[in-house]
């Protein structure tokens, strides 16, 4: 797991978490694995790499939802180089990932900001994608102050090997590690903001005191009325039906 | 700082002589001497006529013009002209002559003057005529030795090319043991130079067609540079350079070895190249439709950036003017701050997907797009693809030519479209046989490659040049001081080397010109050390800086 830091960071009270899969964009993280896998340099690891990121998006929708499932999803690109993927994600973060960023979420991005809370991007897809997704949201400048995202593990030739650095983050966070993220960077959860959008926010959801639901699925949006956290839905609000 | 060197104290008032100015590497070199040391005094400039162009016209247009020396014009502006008359004269000569051309007369007052000569003139083909790569190659290299005996300060820094080494992998040291060659076999280098010449006259004798001549003593001259070790005659005439200057003892010499030599990170300007350089070629082939490349991909891929050359290049110059310096001192990446063929393929291949995935032709954007090349860890002698398109492209060339409408159509075709079809097949035929050509090239050129990109795989020792860079204060260690080390490669082969090549050398190997930039007008003739024969005054050998030299001829 990569814990990233942008360089004007100071510790902060109050935080955003945003979750990216999901919640600021439709796609999973198989989906990150997917685009990477099928832009190998050479056409069979790009027959190899492509059917094993599908076959970790399959795990996902199959809800299987350790650990186990995000490591499959990457592990088909070992071999990759250093260079490749890191200019892919560049591609991929500016090309699909700006390019279809739910409209409701940048004006909540931009909303914490100006109500002055740190923003921290939750992401079980890779480091440097969520980096490059930080610098194309901010225009050059990292928008995010802190981002938490997987660290793939590379050779002494700046080859991939496949495998994910411990501890991997999962599509659940683990409460225990956010506690401490948080406390190492003196935010208090219950002052903090989050968004998701899947049962698997729930715990990032739980931890904090302002959460919010962002085009949940129905069963975060059961959950979510249970316990009176707002939802925002943009379709329904068009529709006048906005919770 | 203990044993403190100062590149801009060292130089001043100094002056130098230099061969090889309206190269790749000499503009950039006076473009880095005279902005960051112009406490420098005169830089002498021997230059070749051309055609009806005199040496000084030849110079004076490229400081007007030269995208080289683009930075030194934006820098003194208006006054350009009176900074380059203060700084900058020339003297007519041909380093393949006696004494580099130059009139002893012109010599005996010249020499009075001149501190160090800079020698960078040289032949770069890997293929080249023999009887080329030895007259400017090895004579011209002692030609200049000849000159700096006759100089005062009687000191030389000679440019010479790290793969002198040979075909040989492995660490290869800043060291020069006379009468070794590549492959350890002992020789005399002049006795070789007496060889080499005398089996390029009996081959030239042995064929009277001087194409089949030049072919010939290129061959003779190959098989002779490998059995010694080197494997061209680049390498071989390079190196039978450096054996013969270090047997002589009447100068102070030192050897700076480049390595592969490319685009300028910042002087004159970032990207800026010219000609055709060695990564160009490779460059230019991850961009067509032969992806899988010869290449080992772990091998190192020594790069060095033009500028930094001419910053290693200014501190040889200061060291052996200071009489500090050491006898080779190799300008390289490989041992310090590696970059491999396997990366330079993988980035070249990543910015021209972005290219494509942008570019206006069907073709590149969905099928080049996709198509990334490979190292593919083969010897280009060993690889059955492009000698198989060869013959393919041959065989539908051949029969585009052999299709004769009047034969092989039906008489009631042949009447109605039989002119339409020939035309049509003729155009076919050429355009296999063009295709046909380039594969053949690439072929040569991958063959040709093949010993610095398969077969051996050499790290170039750089301790002289990052020692004598801890020498320098901090001011003068980011004005001069080697930089290599601190290159991020990804950034510079993306952003500066690619498109660099493909605005200023590529370009070439479609037949296009490069552009020159809009003349400055210097307003002036640089000052140009001529004999004059108008006063027959050849007693006293007595010379005149003849100020504007040529209107004065007319």
């Amino acid at each position: 797991m990569a814990i990233s830091t942008s360089p004007s960071d100071s510790a902060s009270a109050r935080a955003a978490f945003f979750r990216l899969e999901g919640t600021l964009h439709a796609a999973g993280a198989w989906s990150a694995a997917l685009y990477l896998a099928s832009n190998a340099a050479s056409m069979r690891q790009r027959l190899l790499a492509s059917s094993g990121a599908l076959l970790g998006g399959l795990f996902r929708n199959a809800k299987v939802t350790g650990a186990e499932s995000t490591r499959l999803a990457f592990a088909p690109l070992a071999g990759f180089s250093r260079d490749r993927l890191e200019i892919l994600a560049d591609d991929y973060a500016k090309d699909v990932l700006l390019a279809a960023l739910r409209p409701e979420a940048r004006t909540l991005l931009e909303g914490a900001r100006a109500d002055g809370f740190k923003t921290v991007l939750v992401t079980e897809s890779l480091d440097f994608i969520a980096q490059s997704f930080s610098r194309v949201l901010g225009g050059g400048a990292p928008f995010f102050d802190f981002v938490l995202a997987n660290e793939l593990e590379f050779d002494a030739k700046d080859r991939c090997t496949g495998e994910l650095i411990s501890p991997v983050l999962a599509p659940e966070l683990d409460p225990k590690r956010l506690r401490e993220f948080a406390h190492a960077r003196g935010i208090d959860l219950t002052l903090s903001r989050a968004y998701g959008s899947a049962r698997e926010d729930l715990v990032l959801l739980g931890a904090v005191g302002h959460p919010c639901a962002l085009e949940p699925t129905r069963e975060l949006a059961r959950v979510a009325r249970d316990l009176e956290w707002p939802i925002v839905r943009v379709r329904s609000a068009e529709q006048g039906a906005s919770t | 700082m203990t044993n403190a060197l100062s590149i801009r104290e060292t130089l001043r008032g100094k002056n130098i002589l230099l061969t090889g100015f309206t190269g790749f590497v000499g503009k950039v070199l006076v473009a880095l001497l005279l902005e960051r040391a112009p406490e420098i005094g005169r830089i002498t400039i021997l230059a070749r006529g051309k055609r009806s162009q005199p040496a000084h016209a030849r110079v004076r247009h490229l400081f007007e013009r030269s995208p080289g020396l683009r930075s030194l014009r934006e820098l003194h502006g208006e006054g350009f002209g009176d900074f380059l008359n203060k700084k900058i004269d020339v003297v007519q000569g041909d380093v393949r002559d006696p004494f580099c051309g130059v009139d002893p007369r012109i010599i005996d007052r010249l020499g009075s003057t001149i501190d160090c000569v800079v020698h960078v003139a040289g032949l770069t083909d890997f293929a080249p005529d023999p009887n080329e790569s030895l007259a400017v190659n090895v004579r011209g290299a002692l030609h200049a030795a000849d000159l700096a005996a006759r100089t005062r300060g009687r000191k030389l820094l000679h440019v010479s090319t790290c793969f002198v080494a040979g075909s040989v992998s492995g660490l290869v040291p800043e060291r020069l043991e006379v009468g070794l060659s590549a492959n350890g076999t002992r020789f005399s280098p002049r006795d070789e130079l007496g060889s080499i010449e005398s089996l390029c006259d009996a081959t030239s004798k042995r064929h009277p067609d001087a194409l089949e001549a030049k072919n010939a003593r290129i061959a003779a001259g190959t098989l002779r540079a490998q059995a010694l070790g080197w494997p061209n005659l680049y390498t071989y005439s390079k190196a039978l350079a450096e054996h013969l200057l270090a047997s002589r003892g009447d100068v102070e010499m030192c050897i700076v070895r480049p390595a592969i030599v490319e685009c300028a990170r910042e002087t004159p300007f970032r990207g800026w190249n010219e000609g055709i350089n060695t990564s160009g070629p490779l460059v230019w082939l991850t961009g067509t439709l032969h992806r899988r490349l010869p290449f080992a991909p772990d091998h190192v891929f020594d790069i060095v950036p033009v500028d930094s050359v001419a910053r290693g290049m200014t501190i040889a110059l200061a060291e052996l003017l200071r009489g500090e310096h050491s006898p080779v001192m190799q300008l390289a990446s490989g041992d310090h701050n590696p970059f491999t063929f396997g990366r330079a393929i993988d980035l070249t291949s990543l910015v021209r997907r972005r290219e494509y995935a942008k570019s206006d032709d069907p073709f590149e954007r969905l099928v080049l797009r996709h198509l990334d090349s490979v190292a593919h860890d083969v010897a280009a002698e060993d690889d059955p693809w492009l000698p198989a398109a060869r013959k393919a492209t041959r065989a539908v060339r051949d029969i585009f030519s052999a299709f004769k409408p009047e034969h092989h159509l039906p008489s009631s075709v042949q009447e109605k479209w039989g002119a339409k079809i020939g035309k049509w097949a003729g155009k076919q035929a050429k355009e296999w046989g063009n295709a046909s050509r380039v594969v053949g090239q690439v072929d040569d050129l991958l063959r040709m490659y093949q010993p610095f990109v398969f077969d051996n795989n050499v790290c170039l020792e750089t301790t002289n040049v990052r020692a004598a860079t801890e020498r320098l204060d901090a001011e003068e260690r980011a004005l001069f001081g080697w930089d290599v080390g601190s290159l991020d490669w990804r950034d510079y082969w993306m952003n500066v080397q690619i498109p660099g090549l493909d605005k200023w050398s590529l370009p070439l190997l479609h037949g296009e010109r490069i552009p020159e930039d809009p003349p400055l007008d210097l307003g002036v003739d640089l000052y140009e050390h001529v004999y004059d024969v108008t006063r027959d005054e050849p007693a006293n050998g007595r010379v005149r800086a003849l100020h504007r030299a040529s209107n004065d001829a007319e």
